[in-house]
């Protein structure tokens, strides 16, 4: 019953009581139960007035009337059952039929109470406020009574009936409480509804809130969603690219086994290779003739071999297992040398420069040897780390050398002794006996002993100069020497026989000339050679001279118009014993032993110059021509 | 006053052929066939030879030996002396001029009377203080 009588209810808002909106279900049970009521109440009514009306009095539309309000009160109480909807048009009904009903006990309202039907519209829909629908009713019924009356009067002019009056007015009383009341309880439950409402929007709002914020959250989920499937993503490509570097890395140390495997393999392979080649190297160095030294830098053992402690007269008892520090070695190996060379100072002047040092001829006791030594460098550095040093002994190699000299002095010496004897008797015998000679033919014997004398001196000097040139033993006192001086000493000592023959001499030589580095000897020795060619084979025409300097050396062309030599044979001119023939049995009437121009040959390039034939023609003439360095200022 | 050449050689055709040789240019000739002979000649002889031909390869003692010896001693170190030799080592020349021999002749390069000749140019071109008496 709380609920008819509550006034503490807010108000509501134009807006709201137009609206159609949901209530909630206790509200429309609510509704529904009072419509009920209000229909049963008004049934009730209306069947009590039927009651207690003389029904004959009644008219035929009262009656009607009357049914078809129980009719409606029936109807509307049964579609509540079936629609919770348009309550204002229950609420129309309601109303509608109430008015009607308080209409009919005034005869001729009924007519006049539809044509009420806006204005009950109108409270229909002012139901919703308890207020409004209550003064509306009041209002309605206020106008009905005044209409009635009015009507009443001016229709019929008659006494207002109190019964109907009264009736009416409780009627009008009765429905306007229940109007307040049923508004009452609209309002209320419109007001609970509409706070219901409110709180509904609020939460709708709230949901809204939340929803959005869910939407947001929801967005926010997707997009870490989304992030976490990327990074859900990203960890999968990790952990799959995780397990590729775990598998290279299983893979990688597969191969890293194999190849340590590989390497000590090869480590052991080298180490057994390096062993043999240390052990060749060492069978090496001790099968050496000659001493063999190596020192180190860094003071490590010395190696060394046996040949070089008998070399210097060093006595190691077991030299396989002896070790000498470096420094210790070379003290022992300087006090066999003496004073004779400073072992120390060549290993340290040698590693500094990275240069090799050699010396001939040191005297160790009865023996003369040769020590040469050269600086072990690394490749990369170039850094000296030790020294490698070779003794030989030479004594047997001088004293060959030795022989080799003495050979050649002795064997010119012997030879030349008794061709001396032959030629210095022929000599004196035609000199001093001349007029004891019985004829010219003895003259001419002895002239001819005497020749051959001098022939075979010359013959034996020259095989004698072709050993020794030969073996290079033959000593160069190379200074620096005017060519033209030369040419002109050798010109003059040749003279005689340019004259003897009628020919004409020319010389070109430049008075700038620059000097050669040459042996003065030796210079006279290959003009007069070649220039004594020329004039050997030219009868007659001229020789000419021609001197001047080309890239470092002096060059001297000998041009004659002799006889000329066949191209055919010109390789053969440098050779030993060769004359320009066919063969070398076949010989020209000049009487040499075909070693001149080889001689010549041999000097001339152990002077840093060259010879050769530059041009020749047969019957026109030859041009030789020899080159000497030019010495340096 | 001739002049007086002492021949050191020991092969004796050598020998007998440069003794003719200086006999027939007038000079005064001593010989000696070894180096030691030589040189107690050279030594011992009064007056002191005026030149000196000397040979190289000799018993007993050789001509480079005989003539540091002859150069040490003050009685013989004036006397020139020429090398007369086929040694034709060019050390055998430098070694034999460093010693002080005044010329180093070949032999065999040489008749003897060119040889002869040579040792007069030698001899006039010396002053008479510096030969011996």
């Amino acid at each position: 019953m709380m609920v008819f009588f509550n006034n503490n209810l807010p108000k509501i808002s134009f807006t709201d009581l137009i609206n159609d909106r949901s209530y909630d279900i206790s509200y429309k049970q609510k509704r529904l139960k009072l419509l009920r009521r209000c229909l049963v109440l008004g049934s009730v009514a209306t069947l009590i007035f039927l009651a207690v009306t003389d029904i004959n009095s009644l008219s035929l539309i009262q009656v009607a009337i009357a049914i078809m309000i129980i009719s409606v009160f029936l109807i509307s109480f049964i579609i509540s059952f079936y629609s919770n909807k348009y309550d204002w048009i229950l609420n129309f009904i309601i109303s509608s039929v109430i008015l009607s009903t308080v209409a009919s006990y005034y005869t001729d309202m009924a007519a006049r109470s539809i044509l009420l039907a806006p204005l009950t519209i109108l409270a229909s829909y002012l139901l919703s406020s308890r207020f409004c629908g209550a003064v509306w009713t009041i209002i309605l019924s206020a106008l009905t009574t005044v209409v009635y009356f009015l009507d009443t009067f001016n229709i019929y002019n008659t006494k207002l009936d109190t019964n109907q009056l009264i009736y009416g007015v409780v009627s009008t009383v009765m429905l306007s409480v229940i109007m307040y009341l049923y508004t009452g309880i609209t309002n209320e439950n419109k007001q609970i509804i509409a706070s219901r409402d409110k709180e509904l929007s609020d939460l709708n709002q709230k949901l809204k809130l939340q929803l959005l914020s869910n939407k947001n959250s929801s967005e926010e989920l997707a997009r870490t969603l989304e992030s976490t499937q990327e990074n859900i993503q990203l960890l999968t490509n990790t952990k799959r690219a995780v397990l590729n570097i775990l598998e290279d890395t299983n893979e990688l140390q597969h191969q890293l086994k194999l190849e340590k495997e590989g390497v000590e393999q090869t480590v052991q392979d080298r180490t057994v290779q390096l062993s043999q080649e240390q052990a060749r190297l060492k069978a090496s160095i001790h099968s050496l003739k000659s001493g063999f030294l190596m020192t180190f830098q860094d003071d490590q053992n010395a190696i060394f071999n046996p040949a070089l402690c008998k070399l210097l007269g060093i006595d190691i008892l077991d030299y396989k297992k002896s070790s000498f520090k470096t420094s210790v070695f070379i003290k022992l190996v300087q006090e066999k040398l003496s004073k004779s060379f400073n072992l120390d100072s060549a290993i340290k002047i040698s590693q500094d420069k990275s240069e090799p040092f050699m010396a001939d001829n040191i005297l160790v006791g009865d023996k003369y040897i040769s020590i040469s030594g050269a600086p072990i460098t690394m490749e990369e550095s170039n850094a000296a780390i030790g020294c490698v040093i070779l003794m030989t002994d030479k004594t047997s190699e001088n004293m060959l050398e030795r022989s080799k000299d003495e050979f050649i002095s002795i064997a010119s010496h012997e030879l030349r002794t008794p061709l001396t004897a032959i030629r210095g008797n022929a000599s004196m015998l035609a000199m001093m006996y001349n007029d004891k000679m019985p004829n010219d033919d003895a003259r001419m014997m002895l002239a001819d002993i005497k020749d051959s004398s001098v022939r075979l001196i010359s013959i034996v000097n020259q095989f004698l100069d072709t050993s020794r040139l030969e073996q290079k033993r033959a000593i160069f006192d190379n200074k620096p020497l005017s060519l033209e001086k030369c040419i002109l000493y050798c010109t003059n000592e040749l003279g005689g026989m340019i004259k003897e023959k009628a020919l004409t001499l020319e010389l070109n030589i430049p008075k700038d000339l620059p000097n050669v580095m040459a042996d003065e000897i030796r210079t006279q020795e290959i003009i007069i050679n070649v220039l004594g060619n020329a004039i050997k084979y030219t009868d007659k025409g001229s020789i000419t001279i021609n001197a001047h300097k080309i890239d470092g050396f002096v060059q001297v062309d000998f041009k004659d118009t002799g006889k000329g030599i066949d191209p055919k044979f010109s390789d053969q001119l440098f050779h030993k014993f060769q004359q320009i023939s066919e063969d070398i049995l076949t010989r020209d009437n000049s009487r040499s032993t075909g070693l001149g121009l080889y001689i010549t040959m041999l000097l001339i390039e152990q002077m840093g110059g060259k010879i050769y034939l530059s041009e020749s023609a047969l019957g026109k003439g030859s041009t030789f021509t020899i080159t000497l360095p030019i010495a340096r200022k | 006053m001739a002049s007086t050449v002492l021949i050191i050689e020991d092969d004796q055709l050598i020998q007998r052929m440069y003794q003719k040789m200086f006999t027939f240019e007038k000079f005064n000739v001593e010989t000696a066939s070894d180096g030691e002979e030589g040189l107690e000649k050279a030594r011992s002889m009064n007056p002191k030879p005026t030149i000196i031909l000397l040979d190289v390869m000799m018993p007993k003692m050789n001509g480079m030996q005989v003539l540091e010896k002859l150069k040490a001693d003050p009685d013989t170190k004036a006397i020139p002396v020429i090398m007369l030799t086929n040694l034709a080592g060019d050390n055998d020349v430098e070694t034999a001029l460093s010693k002080g021999a005044v010329k180093y002749i070949i032999k065999s390069e040489h008749d003897p009377k060119e040889v002869a000749d040579m040792v007069q140019e030698i001899i006039t071109g010396y002053t008479r203080n510096d030969i011996p008496s």
